[in-house]
């Protein structure tokens, strides 16, 4: 197994506040991670960390082998896709492919060529010249799914990426997925969602308050519990059983 | 996509950028779009302008304000004779045009937050990412020079020798990265002491002092100004005016043309070490910087302010809870969305200015006449009103309006009711008292009682034009509150104030007429307050 990912003893502190604490996990080539926790919990800063957004952090992180500190090359190598997508709001979907496309070094007319085939998997071609802050949640996270991919990444990272985005579209990108795991691309799949992540993820990382309390395979996981269900596990690891008390509270203030 | 003059230039310089080991074709990429996006932005200042389509705004119609400033700035040059004070009235009137309309126009630049996402998730390097920042900003100050210190230098070669025209256009770079420098100096501050919030809400009030300079500082200041008396000042040196870079950059020309004194070669000094010295102190504080505006990626919060006087007021003029609400509701948004205001406040210091131009006109070429119905020029102030009403149909958060709908709401009259409260608290009673103020320094208490006739009469109307103008509130986007009301509103509104207007005239030619009118103001207002608003929806 080529290793493809390692976070070796990572911490962050934003003030007095530690939002990752000793996190150390790797992650081989083909595998697809559903990376899980509570808001707040220290998913997207991992992500940031890994991408280069966030530079003041303790221990190392390894990207295709490559201490990333004070890189930047990697990226050329890695995808993103963020839950809310940061885009040029007044560039059309056209402009927006081409500029993405001159960042990273790829040919203007094949990269819009590929863009828009790319988007009419997901039925939005037809707004291609279309100015982006006329675009609905969906259509906009559609693009940024396709921008993420654009370049061909050896690894994928999704941090809540089907925000908005219609069912049909949903089962498309799930299959997407499947198939690019084919192809040997490692995903990272970072969400609070837990259905998706169960159905997709041949591996689950559970973090809470900024510490890795869950590390193996979905079957390890799911055969330490008698309730094999990730809610469950998740339930369990994050010690949260106050969902019917807390539930009861909302309708008592809904009916008061 | 088009190719830009200033690209064109650029692409000279291409094989120096390679030298510095810069990405040049992404260098390009990332300044192309972003010029691109300029071009589309809607400008701050242009409030008759909608959101430009398609970058098709020619490079004159976009910068003609500036032009027309840079015409009035070439007057000081061409007029004065002192080097001294001409550049002194120059760079003074440079800075702070040029540092508002940089804080105004360009502050998303310097406070990008979103860029990093979108740039620095990508295979680029830091230093070609921050050289594209900085040759935005640099490019955005030049446009902005050509017009504001174009029309200077042209009176410079006028009035002197070539020689200093060299001189004027480097002491012009040195000014921009000062006043650059300067500017991200203070946000560095503010966002180091403070939350974002404050950051946002300073440049929101400069944004609105600009809107409010440009609309009507023109007037008031070729009004003030007396060309000949500036002929004939001349410097006077003194110690402190080492500390105020304004009168620096006279120097050069002074020594250039009068030959040199100590101070002088101390001031030519100074505008070439400051900036310098405070690049390389920014550079070393840059870092810090990017931290620093992660405080701006959250959502602002509003400080969990009191508002007292606010309070005390909606519970002392409301009766009913709802229009108690609307009051509080429509306080509540006129306070935070800061493009309504960058609307509204530009309105109302017309309000304060038509009638102040009146006097001053009244006082040209002498002592101030007093005929006695000068009063009569605070009427302007209602008419401003109309705009004002229009406006607050409008509203940056406007999709929020559906709960009105989804509500199942029916006590309009009571909403509207609040509302008019809240724009009379917040807006129409300090322009009056504001005037009134004006008025009583320029007469003294000749008008006290008109003034306060006035205050009564405006707060009486308020339903009436409230009627003609108003609809759901804060219910529309504030794009499209540059379409024109229908003039037949406005001459409805026009009719309403000249007929006030005409009833104070006729009571104050009565005999204890105007104490009358007051009485009768005063028991009117309550009634119609209590029905007009009932037939509004």
């Amino acid at each position: 197994m080529t290793e493809v990912l390692r976070l070796d003893h990572v911490s962050k502190s934003f003030g007095n506040k530690e939002v990752l604490k000793d996190i150390t996990f790797s992650v081989n080539k083909g595998e697809i991670i559903g990376y899980i926790g509570s808001n707040g919990a220290g998913k997207s800063t991992t992500i940031k960390i890994i991408l280069g957004l966030v530079d003041d952090y303790q221990g190392d992180v390894y990207v295709l082998g490559e201490n990333i500190r004070g890189q930047y090359e990697y990226k050329r190598r890695i995808g993103y896709v963020p839950e809310v997508s940061d885009m040029y709001d007044n560039l059309t979907a056209y402009e927006y492919l081409s500029f993405i496309a001159m960042l990273y070094g790829i040919e203007e007319d094949k990269a819009v060529a590929k863009g828009k085939e790319m988007m009419s998997v997901f039925g939005i071609e037809g707004a291609i010249h279309g100015r982006i802050h006329t675009f609905s949640k969906g259509m906009r996270q559609k693009l940024s799914l396709v921008t993420g991919m654009l370049h061909n990444p050896e690894i994928l990272f999704l941090d809540e990426p089907l925000g908005g985005i219609d069912a049909n579209s949903v089962l498309v990108f799930r299959e997407i997925l499947k198939k690019l795991k084919e192809e040997g691309k490692t995903i990272f799949y970072s969400s609070h969602i837990l259905e998706v992540v169960e159905k997709l993820s041949d591996r689950i990382l559970v973090i809470n308050e900024g510490k890795i309390v869950v590390d193996g395979t979905m079957a390890d996981v799911m055969s330490k519990q008698t309730d094999a269900s990730l809610e469950s596990i998740f339930n369990e690891v994050t010690g949260f059983h106050d969902h019917e008390v807390l539930a009861q509270k909302y309708i008592d203030a809904f009916l008061s | 996509m088009n190719d830009f003059f200033s690209l064109r230039v650029l692409d000279l310089l291409q094989g120096m950028f390679k030298k510095l080991d810069i990405n040049y074709e992404v260098l390009r990429a990332i300044l192309k779009t972003k010029l691109i996006l300029d071009g589309r932005r809607a400008p701050v200042i242009n409030t008759k302008e909608k959101r430009r389509e398609e970058g098709k705004t020619s490079l004159l119609k976009g910068n003609l304000l500036h032009l027309i400033f840079g015409v009035f700035l070439a007057f000081f040059i061409y007029f004065i004779r002192d080097e001294m004070i001409r550049m002194m009235y120059f760079s003074g009137a440079f800075f702070i045009m040029t540092t508002m309309y940089l804080i105004s126009d360009f502050s998303f630049v310097l406070l990008d937050t979103s860029d990093k996402n979108i740039l620095m998730t990508k295979p680029l390097d830091s230093k070609t990412v921050s050289l594209a920042k900085v040759l935005h900003i640099m490019i955005y100050m030049l446009r902005l020079n050509t017009f504001i210190a174009g029309p200077s230098l042209i009176a410079i070669v006028m009035t002197s020798s070539p020689l200093t025209i060299p001189v004027f256009i480097l002491e012009i770079i040195l000014m921009d990265l000062l006043i650059f420098l300067i500017t991200a100096f203070i946000y560095l501050l503010v966002l180091k002491f403070f939350n974002g919030e404050l950051l946002r809400n300073i440049i929101n009030a400069i944004q609105i002092m600009l809107t409010i300079l440009v609309t009507i500082g023109y007037q008031i200041a070729i009004r003030m100004i007396d060309f000949t008396d500036l002929q004939n000042i001349s410097y006077k040196f003194h110690v402190a005016h080492y500390f105020n870079p304004i009168l620096w950059f006279g120097a050069p020309f002074e020594i250039m043309s009068n030959g040199g004194k100590g101070y002088l070669y101390v001031f030519t000094l100074l505008i070439l070490v400051v900036p310098i010295v405070s690049f390389i102190l920014y550079l070393n504080l840059s870092k810090n910087m990017e931290s620093l505006l992660l405080k701006l990626e959250g959502e602002g919060k509003e400080k969990a302010s009191k508002h007292r006087i606010e309070k005390l007021v909606g519970m002392l003029i409301n009766r009913n809870e709802i229009s108690r609400q609307s009051f509080k509701f429509s306080n509540a948004m006129f306070r935070s969305d800061r493009n309504l205001k960058l609307k509204i406040y530009p309105a109302l210091s017309t309000g304060v200015l038509l009638p102040v131009l009146m006097i001053f006109n009244m006082g040209v070429g002498g002592e101030i006449e007093i005929r006695g119905s000068e009063y009569l020029f605070l009427y302007f102030n209602l008419l401003i009103f109309s705009s004002v009403y229009s406006l607050v149909n409008y509203s940056s958060a406007w999709q929020g309006s559906y709960v009105f709908v989804s509500s199942g709401f029916r006590e309009t009259s009571e909403l509207y009711r609040g509302l008019m409260q809240a724009m009379a608290y917040r807006f129409f009673i300090p322009l009056i008292i504001l005037n009134g103020i004006v008025y009583t320094i320029v007469f003294r208490f000749k008008f006290l009682i008109d003034i306060i006739v006035l205050l009564i009469a405006s707060i009486a109307i308020m339903p009436l034009i409230g009627k003609i103008y108003l609809k759901l509130p804060f219910s529309k986007p504030l794009d499209e509150s540059n379409q024109k009301d229908s003039y037949a509103k406005f001459f409805l509104s026009l009719g309403i104030v000249g007929l006030m207007a005409l009833i104070h005239f006729f009571f104050r030619a009565l005999y204890m007429g105007i104490w009358i009118y007051l009485a009768v103001l005063i028991l009117v207002l309550p009634i119609i307050w209590k029905f007009i608003p009932q037939g509004m929806k």
